[in-house]
């Protein structure tokens, strides 16, 4: 059984497979890779060659692992084509390799940690929250937003990692309460 | 929850942390990158803080993201306020009653008769019988003997139906249909259409579907998006995107049948108001749609159908509201509406799959796409496509994949007089090429 119609274009079954995973396959290569547009490119390589493989994978597979094992491939390559043109990233190759086993270590089949950084989000201040989607979906820098809102970037900088902290504990505690339920 | 700080790792990571969040900044220094690379070097724990620090900054980059579009979404689909509703109902019977009875009368389409209508033909392609604009009444019946029709309910529901078919309309959400082929889609947050067929009752649980009623009267039922419930049998069903059923007698439960698609795409193709496309071209198919940014296809250019219904303000940018030939450079060439819009859009996508370190050889694809109702804009350059996402692409596009949009310097589009045909010439070598194409939604 294969995932493709018959005029080899991907069933409903493999997009909706491949859409739901896009959070932790983005997840994956940013681990991986940093910040940046080394994550971002990985990131791409990595759905156009599921897509092109969509047929080689059966349903009753578990999605998460056979694309992961295609992302590290893809990450790898990144690293390797930086290597080749001495283009610096954020991390060394010798660090990216490290953090590539690190990256493996994150994703899970379920999405247990995105629903619980979901309900943590829920209980963030406006504020809060207005700071998180500026860096976050505008893509805009600490010094941006600093100026932006009249605050210190020192003290925007200070607020960014408290609120990163209580998101992270938030998450810890809200994985463990579903672990013991 | 508290925003308190937690010492578990405040103070070992502290300084990796910062350096973390530094390195999005253009202005990161080489002695911190150094410095960045030293503290994960040296420590399996800082490598595996900054791993799961990293995988938490992307997925609260996807739910801010997908909250962000959502929210839009909603504020331009807002629910119906009954209180308007009511008061639109109160000012048509206030207008009926003042227009004299004999004008009225002698009008083919007249006032009574828009008042009462159910439902209106908004596309057709090569068919008899019906035009553009007709209006039906509950209980009247429609046969379609060549060609393809959808029609627009009231409710908001499309059905594209195509020959040969005959069916009967129930009301403002429904239809009994006899037998023939069809496609619907639900836009939105209407639910409950119902279609009625000679062994199965239909209903839409917010979703598209592709029905097809044989003269023996077998139905059966795709769900390309959302899911459907059956009611025919003594216990209801419910089929979900992906499944497809066929019931082939009355009050016997539906049976799970291989998925269909192909048999539905023409309907599919025109219950988006497309009412033809030659050429390199092709509509997104179901499951496809949802995932323009993921879709690759090296052979064809892809039609995307993406919001339907939205009002843009005035102002709103664009980068031609006009007919003729576009072409680049667009950089002087933004325009901004003169009044607010209500706009179905489109997304028109060339993506080959091929990574920038392989360039293939250029190759030149030409498409003729034709609407049932007037294009009113076209956005053509990435600034533009990028700014305009969040009021137009499907929540949970994937476009922040395509690291490369708009057209190239060789690209032509050019929007006839009528504006209701595009033709495309895309000359592409390896890069994403996208265009997006704003429909008149209120005609």
């Amino acid at each position: 059984m294969n995932s493709s119609s018959p005029d080899n274009s991907p069933d409903a079954a493999f997009v909706s497979a491949l859409t739901s995973l896009q959070s932790r396959l983005r997840g994956y290569c940013q681990a991986a890779l940093g910040h940046g547009d080394e994550a971002a490119e990985a990131l791409q390589r990595t759905n156009i060659t599921l897509w092109r493989k969509s047929v080689e994978w059966n349903p009753e597979q578990d999605f998460s692992r056979w694309a992961i094992s295609i992302a590290r491939f893809e990450v790898l390559g990144v690293v390797r084509d930086r290597q080749r043109t001495n283009r610096r990233f954020v991390f060394d190759p010798d660090v990216a390799e490290q953090m590539i086993d690190e990256a493996s270590e994150r994703v899970s089949p379920s999405s247990a940690r995105q629903e619980a950084l979901e309900c943590c989000l829920a209980k963030v201040s406006q504020k809060n929250r207005d700071l998180l989607s500026a860096y976050f979906v505008r893509g805009e820098t600490l010094r941006e937003i600093a100026t932006s809102t009249g605050r210190g970037l020192s003290a925007l900088k200070v607020a960014m990692m408290r609120l990163r902290r209580s998101l992270r504990s938030c998450i810890e505690t809200q994985l463990g309460k579903e672990a013991s339920a | 929850m508290s925003e308190s700080i937690h010492h578990s790792d405040t103070q070992d990571f502290e300084e990796l942390e910062s350096l973390l969040l530094d390195s999005v900044n253009p202005e990161f220094s080489i002695a911190d990158r150094d410095r960045l690379n030293s503290l994960l070097r040296d420590s399996g724990e800082a490598r595996a803080f900054a791993s799961k620090h990293l995988f938490d900054d992307a997925l609260l980059t996807d739910s801010l993201s997908t909250e962000a579009a959502e929210a839009s979404f909603k504020e331009k689909n807002p629910a119906p306020r009954q209180s308007s509703v009511t008061w639109l109902r109160i000012a048509a019977i206030v207008t009926l009653c003042l227009i004299p009875l004999p004008w009225m009368m002698n009008r083919p389409d007249s006032p009574e008769t828009r008042e009462s209508a159910v439902a209106t033909v908004q596309g057709t392609n090569r068919v008899t019988g019906l035009s553009h604009g007709q209006t039906f009444r509950a209980g009247e019946r429609v046969e379609i003997k060549r060609g393809r029709a959808v029609l627009r309910f009231a409710s908001g529901a499309k059905f594209a139906v195509e020959a040969p078919a005959s069916f009967a309309i129930t009301g403002s959400n429904g239809a009994d249909l006899d037998f023939g082929r069809g496609t619907v889609r639900v836009p939105g947050r209407i639910k409950g259409f119902t279609l009625v067929t000679p062994t199965e009752t239909v209903v839409d649980l917010g979703t598209a579907f592709g029905i097809e009623v044989a003269e023996s009267g077998a139905t059966s039922v795709a769900v390309f998006e959302g899911e459907v419930e059956l009611q025919g049998a003594s216990q209801a069903q419910r089929i979900s995107a992906g499944q497809s059923t066929q019931s082939a007698q009355p009050r016997s439960p539906a049976q799970s049948i291989p998925h269909l698609i192909d048999a539905f795409l023409n309907t599919w193709e025109t219950s988006f108001g497309v009412e033809s496309v030659s050429g390199d071209l092709r509509v997104a198919r179901p499951g496809e749609r949802l995932a323009p940014g993921l879709a690759i296809d090296p052979n064809s250019l892809l039609l995307f159908p993406e919001r339907e219904n939205v009002t843009l303000p005035e102002g709103f940018a664009v980068n031609s509201t006009r007919t003729g030939l576009h072409q680049r450079p667009f950089r002087k060439q933004i325009e901004h509406l003169t009044e607010s819009l209500t706009v179905d859009s489109y997304l028109l996508q060339y993506h080959p799959g091929a990574d920038a370190s392989t360039p293939e050889e250029q190759r030149v694809f030409t498409a003729e796409l034709r609407f049932d109702r007037p294009v009113v804009g076209l956005i053509l350059a990435a600034d533009q496509l990028g700014a305009s996402d969040t009021e137009l692409a499907m929540p949970g596009a994937q476009l922040k994949n395509i690291t490369r949009r708009g057209i190239n310097i060789d690209d032509q589009v050019e929007l006839s007089e009528d504006r209701r045909t595009l033709r495309i010439r895309m000359s592409i070598q390896d890069s994403v090429d996208q265009i997006r194409v704003l429909v008149d939604a209120s005609a």
